[in-house]
């Protein structure tokens, strides 16, 4: 996965907030004892499988009671917006913080994460040692993936050590971390407990399989005590899922779903969740019957109307397909390439997804020891939300991109501002998940993934940017890296602003520290060992003989060496750019120039937004020095620069002084951010035929064609021309006459025309 | 100044009359270059035709024919540039 700068939550909350029903049978565990013994009464028939029992008993409750009671029985009812207006009345007309609290379930139970825990801190504000506020709270909070409701829970279940939602929530977190045997010894704790209190073991039951799944045990033990206590409840499969889908397993969390909507055809979750996760295996058909019995079944679930609606555009997108060949032998075919993409840009886009593709197949199958066992799908998408909604069936995520096993999906540069990302370094970033993930059947941790995948992006991607930002080099400084060890915490439980991006670039600096002092080998050896279930204490020790906090200390030492001086002046830095910027604004050239120079010198890899050798490149022109600014700019782009609007200034400064070849190189970049440029896949492609290369002449001209300019013409000619260098005279015949067919006096496709017919 | 294969778009755009430029400029005063540019008249009415026709002809005959008449078009213009003294340069003009 690789993630973005930026944030889009407007739209995800503007769809959250149509989110407003509950399916009728949603069986929702309320461990609160502040709920009314009547409502406990029915909630037990529902516990144990008596569904109609329970209707009538909670129907009888919302036609008899009044309040709160009246309330909570609309809205396990499925009433909520009579439940909401219920509880909205009971909280005008008093300060008890349990009705609150009450409230804020129903929106947690609607996904409506944001208003619920404002509910619970107005339920504090009355009294804020209010328990049942002080769980709903983190358990909200849980829902962003935040360390805060770790720590929350932890305090609560010292203070309350009988809690058993508490102890079953940071259940769920541990389990999520993998910290399989403190969260079996909450789990234990939970079941005494919920034994004691007369509560549903439900949950706890499918919280331990969840733990056995991920120590790949059996699940046999707990789906059938669950299955005693109530035969219809699916959620008993569907709990555990969860954890295949953090391990990347799909496949198998699809089949688990499967049985979860066998035992109960009406959970409209379960229903959704099988729908998404056929989605990510590319089972399309499946994915949409599943998708549209949850929709029959709850119809205002976000996630199932977004995801039916990006299928319909799924089916309106071009599919291709590459056969590609081993590097060393044409004749061999090691991968097939699946290529979905919308239509708009598919002919732009198509000829550089399968250039790079066939690259990636071809150098991770030898790198990492695997020949893929079914085709590879890779999607771009032009609108961002399709995207989002693709992947984690939400829009307005900050994701770049996504790898779900075989099936790799992300943003189109269309999807956002030009320039904004380098999505060819995506692709390959996801192209290697594919194969570390199916190497391993998807059982490496989540930071060694990422770290390899980032690794492979500075060593055999199309940038060779290595830059680190201020953001993560300050964390390093600050010593806020996280130990090997439980470095997936950075990942999965964030403790701070950034420390997701943070962690990506420490995994990748990892992967490349044990590939400089032990060798790319090593790596490979690790990623068997994690193949074989192995964790990474073991894995080091198998791979490099050296224990993790051994490891952690030479790694420190490596950085140290590595970034040790730019780490020790970096506020000495931040006071030049100060002075930087103020020379700039006061235009004084020389002290411009001295300055940036001095930056460059001290962090010469810092290349993206914010670099200093843009700068410098405008000190030295406003001085006249021409071609001092186009070193500069070459020597910004040979290490990694890739703003396209600076690149093409670039190139056509390169080209007005007649230095084409060096121009080559950098409008090859532009593509690899902006691929929407005609002219410079124009000129890409008179190159490309001027050199005899007319593969990669008809790469520029097909894209060139695809952005629908007014250069048909000159696409097919060129077309024409790289078929005749190929010595393919019917393709050629054939793309002059749709060459003409465009421009029929275009001499230049006139004059080839008659070289190709006989007589003439 | 636009290139030579430039393009206008709109339903009636090849009925826009273009400027004659570079040696063109005085070749109707030419009877020959007239005669010639008379027949190209000719060829691009009938190239119009059948574009229209392509729908409704299946895809070899439409390319076989659009062949033909390309090259009658080709032949044709190099004699008109012949007739002019046009050179490569006249496109910049």
């Amino acid at each position: 996965m690789q993630i973005a700068r930026r944030f889009y939550p407007s739209l995800f909350l503007l769809l959250a907030c149509i989110a407003w029903g509950l399916p009728s049978h949603a069986l929702t565990i309320h461990y609160d004892l502040t709920r009314s013994e009547a409502i406990r009464a029915c909630d037990q028939l529902l516990y144990t499988g008596k569904r109609d029992e329970a209707d009538d008993c909670y129907e009888n409750l919302l036609a008899t009671s009044t309040g709160l009671e009246q309330a909570d029985a609309a809205a396990a009812l499925g009433n909520t917006r009579r439940a909401n207006q219920l509880y909205r009345d009971a909280a005008s007309r008093s300060t008890d913080p349990t009705i609150k609290s009450h409230w804020a379930k129903l929106y947690l139970q609607t996904h409506q994460t944001s208003d619920a825990e404002a509910l619970y801190r107005e339920a504090l504000l009355y009294d804020e040692s209010f328990l049942p506020a002080r769980i709903g709270l983190a358990e909200a909070q849980s829902e962003g993936f935040t360390g805060r409701a770790r720590e929350q829970l932890n305090a609560i279940t010292e203070e309350h050590p009988d809690n058993v939602h508490a102890l079953i929530l940071l259940a769920k977190i541990e389990l999520e971390l993998q910290n399989l045997s403190v969260a079996r010894g909450l789990l234990n704790r939970a079941m005494v407990e919920a034994e004691k209190q007369n509560l549903p073991p439900l949950e706890i039951y499918a919280l331990h399989a969840g733990a056995d799944l991920l120590d790949d045990k059996p699940l046999r033990i707990w789906v059938d005590r669950a299955l005693r206590y109530n035969p219809s409840y699916g959620s008993v499969y569907s709990i555990p899922a969860r954890y295949y889908i953090i391990t990347y397993r799909y496949r198998e969390a699809v089949d688990l779903y499967q049985k979860a909507v066998n035992v109960d055809p009406d959970l409209a979750t379960a229903h959704r969740d099988l729908g998404i996760n056929q989605l990510r295996i590319n089972n399309v058909f499946a994915a949409r019957y599943h998708l549209q019995q949850a929709f029959v079944r709850d119809p205002y679930d976000a996630m199932t109307v977004n995801t039916l609606r990006l299928l319909d555009d799924l089916d309106s997108m071009r599919i291709s397909s590459v056969d590609v060949p081993d590097a060393n032998d044409p004749n061999t075919i090691v991968g097939r390439v699946l290529i979905r993409l919308d239509r708009e840009d598919a002919d732009a886009l198509e000829p550089y997804v399968i250039d790079l593709s066939i690259k990636a197949v071809q150098q991770f199958t030898e790198r990492y020891d695997f020949q893929l066992q079914r085709p590879m799908v890779v999607e771009l998408y032009h609108d961002h939300d399709d995207f989002g909604v693709r992947t984690v069936s939400t829009p307005g995520i900050g994701l770049l991109g996504v790898t779900f096993g075989y099936l790799t999906a992300m943003d189109s540069p269309k999807a956002r501002p030009a320039g904004d990302f380098h999505w060819g370094s995506t692709l390959w970033h996801e192209m290697v998940h594919v194969f570390t993930l199916e190497a391993t059947n998807h059982r490496l941790p989540r930071w060694f993934s990422e770290g390899l995948s980032v690794y492979e992006e500075w060593n055999t991607g199309p940038l060779p940017n290595r830059e680190l930002s201020m953001e993560v080099l300050d964390a390093i400084r600050s010593g806020q890296l996280l130990p090997i060890d439980i470095l997936d915490e950075g990942f999965v439980r964030p403790r701070y602003n950034g420390q997701v991006q943070v962690s990506y670039m420490q995994a990748g600096l990892i992967c490349d520290f044990i590939a400089t002092r032990w060798g790319h080998d090593a790596l490979i050896s690790m990623l068997k060992s994690f193949a074989d279930k192995q964790d990474t204490t073991t894995a080091l020790l198998d791979s490099i003989g050296v224990e993790p906090q051994v490891f952690d200390q030479l790694f420190s030492e490596y950085l140290q060496v590595k970034f040790g001086s730019l780490l020790d002046s970096l506020d000495e830095f931040n006071t030049a750019q100060q002075q930087l910027q103020r020379a700039w604004q006061l235009e004084d050239w020389i002290s411009v120039e001295a300055l940036s120079r001095d930056l460059v010198r001290r962090y010469p890899e810092r290349v993206g937004n914010g670099n200093t050798y843009v700068v410098l490149a405008e000190a030295q022109r406003k001085q006249g020095n021409e071609s001092d600014a186009i070193a500069t700019l070459l020597s910004w782009h040979e290490r990694g620069g890739h703003d396209p609007e600076v690149l093409l200034d670039l190139v056509k400064t390169l080209r007005e002084a007649d230095r084409y070849s060096e121009a080559v190189p950098v409008m090859e970049s532009i593509n690899w951010v902006m691929p929407y440029n005609a002219d410079v896949h124009r000129w890409l492609g008179e190159h490309y035929l001027s050199v005899s290369e007319p593969d990669l002449a008809t790469r520029e001209y097909n894209a060139l064609l695809g952005l629908q300019s007014d250069s048909s013409a000159t696409a097919y000619l060129g077309m024409a021309r790289a078929a005749m260098l190929n010595d393919d005279k019917e393709t050629a015949r054939r793309q002059v006459l749709y060459s003409l067919e465009s421009a029929p006096f275009y001499r230049p496709a006139q004059r080839l025309l008659l070289s190709l017919s006989p007589g003439e | 100044m636009a290139p030579e294969h430039a393009r206008l778009r709109g339903d009636n755009a090849t009925e826009i009359p273009l400027a004659l430029l570079g040696s063109l400029k005085d070749a109707s005063e030419k009877p020959e270059v007239a005669a010639l540019l008379a027949e190209r008249l000719v060829l691009e009415s009938r190239f119009k035709t059948l574009r229209e026709a392509k729908p409704s002809m299946s895809k070899p005959d439409y390319y076989r024919d659009l062949e033909v008449l390309l090259l009658e078009i080709a032949r044709l213009q190099q004699s008109i540039d012949l007739a002019t003294g046009w050179s490569e340069n006249d496109a910049d003009s």
